[in-house]
């Protein structure tokens, strides 16, 4: 591959360079207006939706190791305190959130303690059960959510495609600022120590469960942030847009395709949610099948070549060539 | 509630648990003993529900060239992903494939059956045990094959020369090396055999239940509850977790019907969380 001829030191500034142009030429792109171009706004806006998931996800599945399978939980509680907020109770947006907020962390905190208890498998088992919960209880609470009707946001309470493209910029850039802060913070320093050998980590006097709560609650918040947001441009929450395994799974996979715990990952994994939504839209119409076959090839591909994911391939070869010239 | 409305729901509740629980022992067998949880399993399952419908109703295919060929091709499938697919152990790669190769399936079960919902659409005759209480005669059927498949397995893992070789490998991998077994073939051949539980219990649910593209998705986590509340790896246990859920399930729709879903899925976190210490890393065979 290309990187292999660059130094670490020129890889790495080549990298910080590609993000600030790919940030640059996002935020100047609706300044030409074109049908193509708001195509592609439509599309990078996909993106950033699942890139700004995908990186709430990593804080708690990549850098704590809790293989969450049950974020559309969080998600859809910010998307309806939003929705329900609003539209039924006439708060004020910020109020709206909060509540999200809280709701997110209380179900956080229910389950990050869950996960001292439980591990790998049964407690991504636990994620699902807790999300499957919720929308059932969504399509069902009716004087709440409206059921499976779901709940329509007034014009005034929704914003346009074009504010929601730079609304979600800023969410972004504001969740890769969070989560370097996470990382290199003792919190994300604690929680890849529990994530790496908990025996370990406990004999030398950590406590996990403290750090395993905040990384959850950072992650759950954030997540219902964007529900929030997601719901404010779509006008309209139902208990299966939001409640949905395929976005907890599209949050994972992204992060998994990226590399999982790795800071940049969510953003190199994005390319996945372009080529699927190029092919669906390419495809989609005539063969329905083919979509998913392709998308599911790609996975069932980086399974196995690229196990770790392709920042961990990046990274790996830093190591080597660091460790070959001293 | 009259005694015999009580009688029939229990009765039918027993006897589509056996189903769940014949649906689901398939996922507990690779999740407990073999260790892969499998996020494609509802697929593969309404894959076999399709396959059956379009063998029988539009290639005219008669039902015992489907009894014995579908189960052949799915132990052929399930040998092939497991050692081709899923050497690896850790449990992100495991999701990654399994969810690849579900969304593969997904996408031939549209291109080649369309995902219109199918039916065998039998109207399935009523056995009455006295006027007021009856049983679905297709119910009771299901109820013995499902009991016949997991005894025979079970005393398959317990008595034939393979199946200790499978549990020998499930218990210990590296001792039963040393001992000449060629483990990625035995752990094959056990997935295999996995999936030819999934094959049988699809024969049988498309003779009761119509089947959509949606139902997988349904199906994968009746089978991670039942599988849960066995205690994962334990085969008779989650014949009869099957059945109380079936007959917990009955319950719950005539009363209830709306938080049917919640209160089963209640049930699941409560005793996932409570008896951790008891189903996780257990191997029961």
């Amino acid at each position: 591959m290309s990187f292999r001829f660059l130094s670490p030191a020129a890889l790495r500034t080549t990298g910080y360079a590609g993000v600030a142009a790919l940030v640059a030429a996002v935020a100047i792109l609706p300044f030409f207006p074109s049908p193509s171009v708001t195509y592609a706004m439509g599309l990078i806006l996909q993106i950033m939706l699942f890139v700004y998931l995908a990186q709430a996800w990593n804080i708690a599945g990549g850098f704590a190791g809790l293989f969450s399978l049950g974020h559309s939980a969080f998600f859809g509680l910010g998307a309806y305190s939003y929705a329900i907020g609003v539209a039924k109770y006439g708060l004020d947006p910020t109020i709206c959130f909060l509540i999200g907020s809280v709701l997110a962390a209380g179900l956080g905190v229910v389950t990050a303690v869950i996960s001292t208890r439980l591990s790998g498998m049964f407690f991504a088992m636990v994620t699902l059960g807790l999300n499957e919960i919720l929308l059932n209880l969504a399509s069902q609470l009716t004087w709440l959510t409206n059921g499976d009707a779901g709940t329509y946001l007034r014009k005034q309470f929704t914003v346009s495609a074009g504010t929601a493209y730079y609304l979600f910029l800023a969410l972004c850039i504001a969740i890769f600022v969070l989560a370097a802060l996470v990382r290199h913070s003792k919190l994300g320093t604690m929680c890849v120590a529990v994530k790496e050998n908990e025996a370990f980590a406990r004999a030398l006097g950590v406590n996990p469960a403290p750090w395993k709560i905040a990384a959850v609650v950072i992650s759950a918040i954030a997540t219902a942030i964007g529900g929030g947001f997601f719901a404010m441009y779509q006008g309209i929450v139902m208990p299966t847009m939001v409640f949905t395994f395929s976005i907890s799974i599209k949050m994972l996979i992204v992060t998994m395709i990226g590399g999982v715990g790795t800071l940049w990952g969510p953003l190199v994994g994005a390319f996945l949610v372009l080529f699927d939504e190029l092919v669906r839209a390419s495809l989609g119409a005539t063969f329905g099948g083919v979509s998913l076959i392709a998308y599911g090839a790609i996975l069932v591909f980086s399974a196995l070549f690229l196990p770790k994911g392709i920042m961990e391939a990046v990274r790996r070869h830093l190591l080597d060539r660091s460790a070959r010239h001293g | 509630m009259t005694f015999d409305v009580f009688a029939t729901l229990l009765l039918s509740g027993i006897f589509t648990g056996a189903l769940y629980g014949l649906f689901a022992s398939g996922l507990t067998f690779q999740l407990g003993s073999l260790s892969i949880a499998n996020f494609g399993y509802g697929s593969w399952l309404i894959l076999a529900m399709y396959t059956t419908y379009f063998a029988l109703q539009v290639w005219g295919v008669p039902l015992v060239a489907v009894i014995v060929v579908l189960p052949l091709a799915y132990f052929a499938a399930g040998y092939l992903i497991r050692n081709i697919l899923l050497r690896q152990e850790t449990l992100a790669v495991q999701i990654l494939t399994t969810l690849g190769i579900a969304m593969i399936v997904d996408g031939v079960i549209i291109m080649a059956y369309s995902p219109a919902p199918r039916t065998l659409g039998i109207v399935e005759p009523l056995f009455y045990i006295t006027p007021g209480i009856h049983v679905g005669q297709l119910r009771f059927l299901a109820f013995v094959v499902a009991a016949v498949a997991l005894i025979a397995f079970q005393v398959f893992l317990r008595r034939s020369y393979l199946g200790k070789m499978i549990r020998a490998v499930v218990e210990e991998r590296e001792t039963a090396q040393l001992m000449g077994i060629n483990s990625d073939r035995v752990l094959g051949i056990a997935f295999g055999l996995s999936f030819v539980l999934i094959a049988i219990a699809a024969m049988l649910m498309i003779h009761l239940f119509p089947v959509t593209t949606s139902a997988g998705a349904v199906y994968q986590l009746m089978s991670f509850l039942i599988a849960t509340i066995a205690g994962l790896g334990n085969m008779r246990g989650a014949f009869l977790a099957g059945i109380a859920i079936g007959v917990l399930n009955a319950f719950l729709l005539y009363f209830a019907a709306s938080y049917a879903t919640v209160v089963l899925f209640t049930v699941f976190v409560v005793v996932l969380v409570l008896f951790s210490n008891r189903t996780a890393g257990i191997k029961h065979i």
